[in-house]
């Protein structure tokens, strides 16, 4: 057990279809200030080990404890089409309990941030792909939750809003803990402590700071 | 909380014009029906005024049946609606945003009832306005009217929360459109079935959903009643929330 962190898995284990194991004996302890990537093709267990971690995946085996709120920004984006940006954002806001003086100042703040100022009165349906998803990592973000975890957060945006959202990310690192998914590994050795690379054979742990392998 | 998410439930129909086209619809199909059954009683009235007894009324001949179709046609507008803020939601993993918030599953799962039950309530106050439109050059039995719409309410929920149970179900939504529906019909088919039994197996007739509405529609409020529509809601919204809290496992 393990009190300072906010997310611990002890011998995660689920398998697909009963018999084959996208995930096998996964071991994770996540301290405050602490991001992981997870790296690797398609089809190797990355959504699945967010969706574990989430909670909304029971694992076959194994245990997973998180403490505090989550933002969760899944590969299929779970937004309203018939809303605008602003209405999702009040709603979100009630629905997440963000005490009321506090949900103006960072509304304005996570659109300001994410570039979505413009677009906030315009319906979620006729946003771009880029947009749209930088409206799914608003909705991860806005009530500023002490763990983030996203899958392929950067997919659709271009190479400076890329560069914009890491250093997004970056900031807002200390004390939280953030877990994402990517298919490529100099994104992940820019923000990442630790990075979890997913291959068919099974998962390696990698350090981009000693590169050990 | 619950509030919040009714709300938000509100929010979405209205917004993407589902509520809009199902009132259009329902406004055309039971305005229809309404302007069939007054034409029919125009027509028949002085025949039901020389019948031995007591002459039948407007309440008996026109709202009666009109509050009948009424509960049917609702039958499909539950089916919908349930379908679209549960089953849907799931394809298209926007529950997701309410299961990742600290929001527990009667919290989601009450909160979405109460939301469509208004947005059912919204829908049926103009259906309502037929009937009492006769009020101008006639008058009605406000006590008949009244416990049809009881019944209709109770009847509304008991519908509306088995529903959700189907869609909690499945994750594609025609296919819980089609067990919803499946699953109304044959509660709904137990009255039929138990008029062809022996008088030892009429009791299966109790189960009916429709066969407690019909003291209500007839103007008579019975207690067995009240408490089968309240026992059904509140057994179909708990096993409800037990299925959603069996989400992740039920992801597998």
């Amino acid at each position: 057990m393990h009190n300072d962190s906010l997310i611990s898995a002890e011998n995660l284990t689920y398998y697909k279809r009963s018999t084959e194991a996208i995930v096998q004996n996964l071991n994770l302890v996540l301290k405050p200030g602490a991001c992981l990537a997870l790296v690797g093709p398609n089809g190797t267990g990355k959504t699945t080990t967010l969706k574990l971690l989430a909670g909304l995946l029971r694992p076959h085996q194994g245990l997973v404890r998180i403490q505090g709120a989550i933002g969760f920004l899944s590969d299929k984006l779970p937004l309203y089409p018939e809303l605008t940006i602003n209405e999702l954002a009040k709603a979100l806001a009630k629905l997440r309990q963000i005490p009321k003086d506090l949900q103006a100042p960072r509304l304005d703040k996570w659109l300001h941030l994410l570039h979505l100022e413009r677009h906030q009165h315009q319906l979620i349906g006729t946003l771009s792909r880029g947009q749209q998803q930088r409206v799914g990592l608003f909705q991860a973000l806005l009530h500023e939750p002490p763990i983030l975890l996203l899958d392929e957060p950067t997919q659709g945006l271009d190479p400076e809003q890329i560069t914009d959202f890491l250093s997004c990310l970056r900031d807002y690192k200390p004390g939280r803990t953030i877990v994402f998914s990517t298919h490529y590994l100099p994104e992940a050795d820019l923000l990442a402590d630790t990075i979890l690379r997913f291959s068919n054979q099974g998962i390696l742990q990698h350090d981009p700071h000693d590169c050990t392998v | 909380m619950i509030r919040t998410i009714a709300q938000f439930e509100l929010l979405k129909l209205f917004k993407t014009g589902k509520i809009w086209t199902l009132l259009a619809v329902s406004q055309f199909f039971l305005g229809f029906v309404f302007y069939a059954l007054l034409r029919e009683y125009q027509l028949s009235a002085p025949q039901y005024l020389t019948l031995p007894g007591f002459p039948l009324g407007i309440t008996e001949k026109v709202i009666h049946p009109f509050l009948a179709w009424t509960t049917l046609f609702f039958f499909l507008i539950t089916t919908l609606l349930a379908t679209q803020t549960l089953t849907q939601e799931r394809k298209s993993q926007t529950l997701n945003l309410y299961l990742t918030s600290a929001l527990s599953p009667t919290h989601i799962i009450l909160g979405k009832f109460l939301g469509i039950f208004l947005a059912e309530f919204f829908l049926l106050l103009p259906v309502l306005i037929m009937p009492l439109l006769i009020c101008i050059t006639n008058s009605i039995d406000v006590g008949h009217f009244l416990t049809g719409l009881l019944g209709l309410l109770l009847l509304q929920t008991a519908t509306l929360s088995l529903a959700f149970l189907m869609a909690s179900f499945s994750r594609e939504p025609l296919l819980a459109a089609m067990m919803i529906f499946m699953t109304l019909f044959l509660l709904s088919l137990l009255e039929w079935m138990g008029r062809f039994l022996s008088a030892d197996y009429q009791w299966i007739m109790e189960f009916a959903l429709l066969y407690h509405c019909k003291n209500f529609l007839s103007g008579i409020i019975d207690s067995r009643d009240i408490i089968y529509y309240c026992f059904l809601s509140g057994l179909f919204l708990c096993a409800s929330i037990l299925r959603l809290q069996q989400e992740p496992r039920m992801n597998r």
